[in-house]
């Protein structure tokens, strides 16, 4: 597996202001940390960073003032739209020790309970691994041939690459074959029903005391 | 039944401000697909049961819709004719408050053109301005 390398610019500002002076120019502030080395502020650009994680490149070196370091890409914040990103954290790795890493759940064949009505809910859409940065596989490719209806595939069921384990416990439930729904008719509204109030929290309490006053 | 609470501590409430953005709920987190508004605004319960009503329509069953707000904030309204005064009005409907980037709907087990059919027809039974969005993989 080759690594990308990812250009970085040492940042020396830090605080809102001038983070949002740099967003502005297609920039992102990015920290480095980990591994008992020190925290490195750094600049990365926004348009990279969503290359990689497009690509779903986690593992990276990152090159600033000469230095190289290998680094994964732990944390990525965005704005309320999920469009821009903001911040991104990078952690410090050893590419002979063992990563944690979200990878993507993929179906493979059809469900026999899908083709007779029911709905195949993915609960789990990734699944956070452990393996060596070079073993980390593209995504966990599930057999769902053989789910019927209610039936549920758990991380026990899964067949791992070598060298790959899952954090979740063996019998989290990764994907169920849901019977279907059913498509409910709209009922006309009876006015009665329409005016009908919640219930008021501490109305009994209220009640009580107000008769107890008034004895 | 359209959508309100069980309970309430309080019958009537002030309309208050709805400032800022979302900062949580702004993720698609449990289906695959999601409609996202890009508007501040107050949806009422009728209109999520109608975005409810128009994706079964429109999947016939198929897939699962999860609806990521509740209408928790009750309106109130006086009656047609009714002279200045005598109190507040009583209890017409309930609303979801929901800021910009809010997930109001998700989709699963749908395939996508499927989801951005389905998301369309509901975004036309919205107050606001709503988009359709992807599910995004964490690092």
């Amino acid at each position: 597996m080759e690594i990308p390398q990812v250009e970085a610019s040492p940042r020396e500002v830090s605080g809102s202001r001038a983070c949002r002076r740099l967003r502005r120019q297609g920039l992102a502030p990015a920290v480095l940390y980990g591994r008992g080395g020190p925290n490195v502020l750094l600049t990365l650009h926004k348009e990279t960073v969503a290359e990689l994680l497009e690509r779903r490149e986690l593992i990276v070196q990152v090159s600033w003032d000469g230095r190289l370091e290998d680094a994964q890409i732990t944390e990525v914040q965005y704005d309320a739209f999920g469009d821009e990103i903001l911040h991104v954290d990078l952690t410090r790795i050893s590419l002979s020790e063992s990563v944690e890493v979200a990878v993507a759940v993929a179906t493979r064949g059809e469900a026999p309970g899908v083709s007779e009505g029911g709905v195949l809910e993915i609960v789990q859409h990734e699944l956070r691994i452990q393996c060596l940065p070079s073993a980390i596989p593209e995504k966990i490719t599930v057999d769902i041939s053989g789910l019927n209806i209610a039936d549920n595939l758990t991380v026990a069921d899964l067949d791992l690459p070598p060298g790959v384990s899952v954090v979740a416990g063996g019998e989290t439930v990764i994907l169920t074959v849901l019977p279907p729904s059913e498509v409910e008719e709209e009922a006309e509204l009876a006015p009665e029903e329409l005016l009908l109030e919640p219930e008021r929290i501490g109305a009994e309490a209220e009640d009580k005391a107000s008769a107890e006053e008034s004895e | 039944m359209p959508l309100m609470p069980k309970r309430v501590k309080y019958r009537k409430i002030q309309r208050g401000t709805l400032k800022g953005k979302a900062t949580r709920g702004n993720r698609v987190s449990f289906g695959e697909y999601g409609l996202q508004v890009m508007e501040r605004g107050w949806i009422t319960s009728r209109q999520l049961e109608a975005g409810r009503l128009a994706v079964m329509h429109f999947l016939r069953g198929e897939g699962k819709l999860i609806t990521r707000v509740f209408p928790h904030k009750s309106m109130t309204a006086t009656a047609s004719e009714t002279r200045m005064g005598k109190g507040k009005g009583e209890i017409s409907h309930w609303v979801a408050r929901a800021r910009p980037g809010q997930i109001i709907y998700e989709l699963a087990g749908v395939p996508e053109e499927l989801a951005v059919s389905a998301f369309a027809r509901v975004a036309h039974k919205l107050p606001i301005r709503a988009r359709f969005v992807r599910r995004r993989m964490h690092p």
